[in-house]
């Protein structure tokens, strides 16, 4: 082969192609989505506080994507649903406040897309967060000492209202732990991702 | 020495073609070594993030009190310190040696490719300690902020142009197979990875459209950047060291154009069963399942190429690495195309099986191409011989040995948590538990590797600091002696 | 011909003649060539089946080229395929169990000092009403189960769960890891839900051992 224009047009023409195939038309296709209205009246998906926001810059900081997916996959398709992943599919429409995506592709860990569905005590995340295995046995989840911050109690002193219940025995009698505004903002974050509202493409 | 070459080139002077090399080489030295030294120091640090993430899985209570290292920082670190540091530079190093080479010109403006060299080191560590200090991005393969991103693009756009402009002051003649491939890369690499910002940083592109995006980038990083130069190499490597020419023109043809029209298409098999619409999917598992012709012909002529001098892979360190690349890059390409199928990717999504296949394209296939690819080149920059061919050994075996484990044990593993998984009466921790076996398995592959890159490591820098050589005899380091010679026949040396 | 700027990278090499043809370079071979044997006719006939093969799963399984199409099997211009729903408690309820697991563990064992189990407990075994008002309003304070002492707090489930989930789920812990109660319908937990509408408060071990359902308020 020696006609070097014929080589770099064939180079240039394949990738542009692609991109356009994977890229440009389905953003052409689905840029014009927009949430949908439930029974209850409210729209679904609904845009994220920007406090809930702030705890999705966490997530993405700690790299929680490495270990947990955000998708449900259909029924008889793996067994997402089965597990209470989820009670329908994920769909298009369910990312549209999603910048960037976090839809992962491991599952050292169960998805989380429904997490706010499925565990809504506060207290139970930050025990989790600070130390897996107080709530989960067995987890290979990194611990997350530094989302949290350990307070020593004066004699005689309650622990403030928004101290961490803990456990007997995982901290000394006199000290109380309290979550950092990183932990409170991830876990309300956490919180806030369920999809199980109705959409047109996929009933729950 | 001078009568052991054996041009056929007709009618060309044999003492002409070698100054002409002499030259070329001379010409490349400055650059080249400093790609292939940032290169391998960029490999030592990148296992060592590898050794810490990989550990972290089955220890989770290893280096896990600071946030610089928490798990979710440690692996993108691995990530984008072998790619863009390790892979990307040696590539480059690859690149611009075999241009120059195939052009039979003198390489352009060393000085400019030495500061790119300098640049490209300060980028990817900046972007690494960003990604450690919490700033990476969180999108897959694309994890460095946006800046740095930019500043890489900016940067391989310059080693393209150098390498466009040696190529334009080749004599007019033929464009070997190799070209046409490193042309592959110099152009869709820039353009995969400008469009992938813009798309997804910069709010080209709304929710899941940003995953199509990613995988059509992150696939193509190896299908278009890594792969291209690894193929390339191999098709250089293996007739150069055999001496004899690349079987079959046209095969190389159809793998060529056919690898350049499928390959692009087969990132969205990475989210089969996820928020896209059906028609995406599907046209990332043909594109997967259509990779099988490109791969069949590349091996076919790369095989039919190698048939009766398979013996030298006893001997010649170049030709191991590189056959043991090439074979691993038909393997991962066959389980890759089995793997974006439905039937197939509904087990191993999600799992490590994912991980294994990740390392057999990067390491198995383009890693251990590249190494011989160093081999070869780094005694024609600097005229020396390798110091010990008991540490290529210790790399080569090393290196085998430690992706092979790595790769049998998480895909073992990995298919049967995919099972498991898939079965809702097995609860989530049972399986947590199941593969903890295997990812010890997955920690001591990782030591074996690491063993050999600071093997490797040690072999460049004696040779670049021109550290005192042990004893030994001239000629070239061979691994064993060719069959039935006494002496070592330097023809049939690297 | 450029002089090189590392050369003191290399630090021997003082000789920048490059007519100094060094021994790596002179016994390599040839720079490659093309040989041009034919492509095999059977690789063609297998390529050309699987471009055949291609052609056909982007028809068959491309959804009409539809973003708003998600399952590939959909035949073009069709409604959405409506997906079998599982429908029998013990699996909708092993489902919704997900939410329950985190803290009473998939055993149904709890955590010993932590959070109670629900196997062999008498507040999942006992009156279905009392059952479904916890998960309903939630538990707070000490809980004596077994001679073992829990202090916590259970969340409430009110905005949570549909009637359907909460029965499906009591259902479920009421008959696994060796509980045999009696299943419960959504018709109780509704009946549970409007009686206690108008409780705020989670119950307390004291308040469930004499448990006994409001009357529903007359005023619907």
């Amino acid at each position: 082969m020696n006609r070097t224009a014929l080589l770099y047009a064939g180079i240039i023409f394949t990738v542009i192609i692609s991109s356009i195939g994977l890229v440009f038309i389905p953003e052409y296709q689905l840029f014009r989505l927009e949430p949908v209205e439930a029974a209850d009246g409210n729209l679904y998906p609904q845009p994220r506080t920007e406090f809930e926001e702030a705890g999705r810059r966490v997530y993405i900081a700690m790299g929680c994507v490495y270990c947990h997916s955000q998708q449900v996959r259909p029924e008889h398709f793996g067994a997402d649903i089965d597990r209470g992943w989820g009670t329908r599919r994920s769909v298009a429409r369910d990312y549209l406040y999603d910048q960037p995506h976090q839809l992962g592709t491991m599952r050292t860990g169960p998805d989380l897309v429904n997490i706010g569905s499925r565990q809504s005590d506060d207290n139970w995340h930050y025990q989790h967060l600070y130390d897996p295995e107080l709530t989960s046995p067995g987890s290979t989840m990194p611990k997350f000492p530094f989302l949290f911050e350990k307070r020593t109690l004066e004699p005689g002193r309650e622990p403030p209202f928004n101290a961490i219940r803990m456990p007997p025995g995982v901290l000394a009698e006199n000290e109380y732990l309290l979550p950092t505004t990183d932990a409170q903002q991830l876990v309300a974050y956490l919180k806030s991702m369920r999809h199980d509202y109705a959409v047109p493409e996929a009933q729950p | 020495m001078v009568l052991a070459v054996q041009d056929p080139s007709e009618g060309a002077d044999p003492r002409q073609e070698l100054r002409s090399r002499a030259e070329i080489d001379r010409s490349c030295q400055g650059p080249v070594t400093l790609f292939v030294a940032s290169a391998v120091a960029w490999l030592l640090f990148g296992s060592l993030l590898a050794m810490a993430a990989s550990i972290k899985l089955h220890s989770p209570g290893f280096l896990s009190h600071h946030a610089w290292l928490t798990f979710g920082r440690v692996r993108p670190a691995h990530l984008n310190t072998v790619i863009y540091g390790w892979a990307a530079m040696v590539g480059i190093a690859a690149m611009l040696w075999l241009q120059t080479r195939l052009s039979r010109v003198t390489l352009v403006f060393p000085r400019l490719l030495t500061a790119i060299a300098w640049l490209w080191n300060l980028a990817v560590a900046a972007g690494t300690v960003a990604i450690l200090a919490g700033h990476g991005t969180g999108v897959e393969w694309i994890e460095f902020p946006v800046p740095v991103a930019l500043a890489l693009a900016l940067l391989f756009g310059a080693v393209g142009l150098v390498s466009f402009y040696t190529f334009a002051r080749r004599p007019p003649g033929h464009i070997y197979v190799t070209q046409w491939y490193l042309f592959g890369a110099i152009l869709w690499f820039p353009y995969l990875y400008l469009m992938a910002q813009l798309m997804i940083h910069l709010g080209g592109a709304t929710g899941v459209v940003q995953g199509s995006a990613n995988w059509w980038f992150a696939h193509n990083v190896l299908g278009l950047f890594l792969t291209p130069i690894g193929v390339g190499a191999v098709y250089y490597l293996i007739p150069k060291v055999i001496g004899r020419p690349i079987h079959s023109y046209y095969l190389s043809l159809l793998g060529f154009w056919s690898l350049a029209l499928f390959y692009n298409w087969a990132g969205t098999h990475h989210l089969v069963g996820g928020p896209l619409p059906a028609w995406l999917i599907s046209v990332g598992i043909v594109g997967s399942v259509m990779m099988f012709i490109p791969v069949t012909a590349v091996a076919i002529n790369h095989h039919l190429t190698m048939v009766g001098h398979f013996h030298m892979l006893r001997t010649s360190p170049t030709l191991r690495f590189v056959v043991f690349g090439g074979m691993s890059y038909t393997l991962v390409s066959f389980q890759g195309s089995l793997q974006a199928l439905r039937g197939v990717n509904e087990i191993s999504h999600f799992t490590h099986y994912t991980v294994a296949h990740a390392h057999l394209g990067v390491y198995a296939f383009y890693s251990m191409v590249m190494f011989g690819a160093v081999y070869y080149m780094l005694p024609r920059m600097t005229g020396r011989e390798w110091s010990s061919a008991r540490l290529i050994r210790i790399h080569f075996w090393g290196s085998a040995l430690g992706i092979a484990l790595y790769w049998g044990g998480l895909t073992w593993g990995g298919w049967l948590q995919g099972r498991m998984m898939n079965d809702a009466a097995i609860p989530f921790l049972d399986i947590v538990r199941f593969t903890i076996p295997f990812l010890w398995s997955r920690s001591f592959a990782g030591v074996l590797m690491t063993i050999g890159h600071v093997a490797f490591a040690v072999l460049v820098w004696r040779m670049l600091a021109g550290a005192r050589e042990p004893a030994r005899a001239p000629g070239p380091t061979l691994l064993g002696r060719p069959r039935g010679e006494r002496e070592i026949n330097p023809a049939e040396a690297q | 011909m450029t002089t090189n700027p590392h050369q003191t990278f290399i630090r021997d090499t003082a000789d920048t003649d490059v007519e100094a043809i060094h021994e790596p370079i002179a016994r390599e071979k040839a720079e490659p060539r093309d040989g041009y044997e034919p492509i095999s006719i059977w690789l063609v006939f297998l390529f050309l089946a699987l471009a055949g093969w291609g052609g056909w799963y982007l028809g068959a399984f491309s959804g009409d080229w539809n973003a708003m199409v998600y399952d590939e099997r959909a035949q073009a211009g069709a409604a959405p395929a409506a997906e079998a729903k599982a429908s029998d408690m013990l699996t909708l309820g092993r489902r919704a169990y997900v939410r329950c697991q985190a803290c009473h563990q998939p055993t149904g064992q709890g955590l010993p000092g932590t959070y109670p189990p629900l196997a062999g407990s008498p507040y999942a075994t006992g009156p279905a009403e009392r059952a479904a008002a916890i998960v309903l309003n939630g538990l707070q304070g000490p809980l004596v189960i077994d001679g073992e002492t829990f202090d916590n707090i259970m969340p409430a489930h009110r905005d949570l769960m549909t009637d359907l989930e909460i029965a499906a789920v009591l259902t479920y812990v009421r008959q696994s890891w060796g509980n045999d109660a009696p299943a419960v319908a959504p018709e109780d937990v509704a009946r549970v839900r409007a009686a206690t509408a108008e409780r705020g408060a989670a119950w307390t071990a004291g308040e469930l051992d004499q448990f006994a359902l409001p009357e529903p308020e007359p005023a619907e």
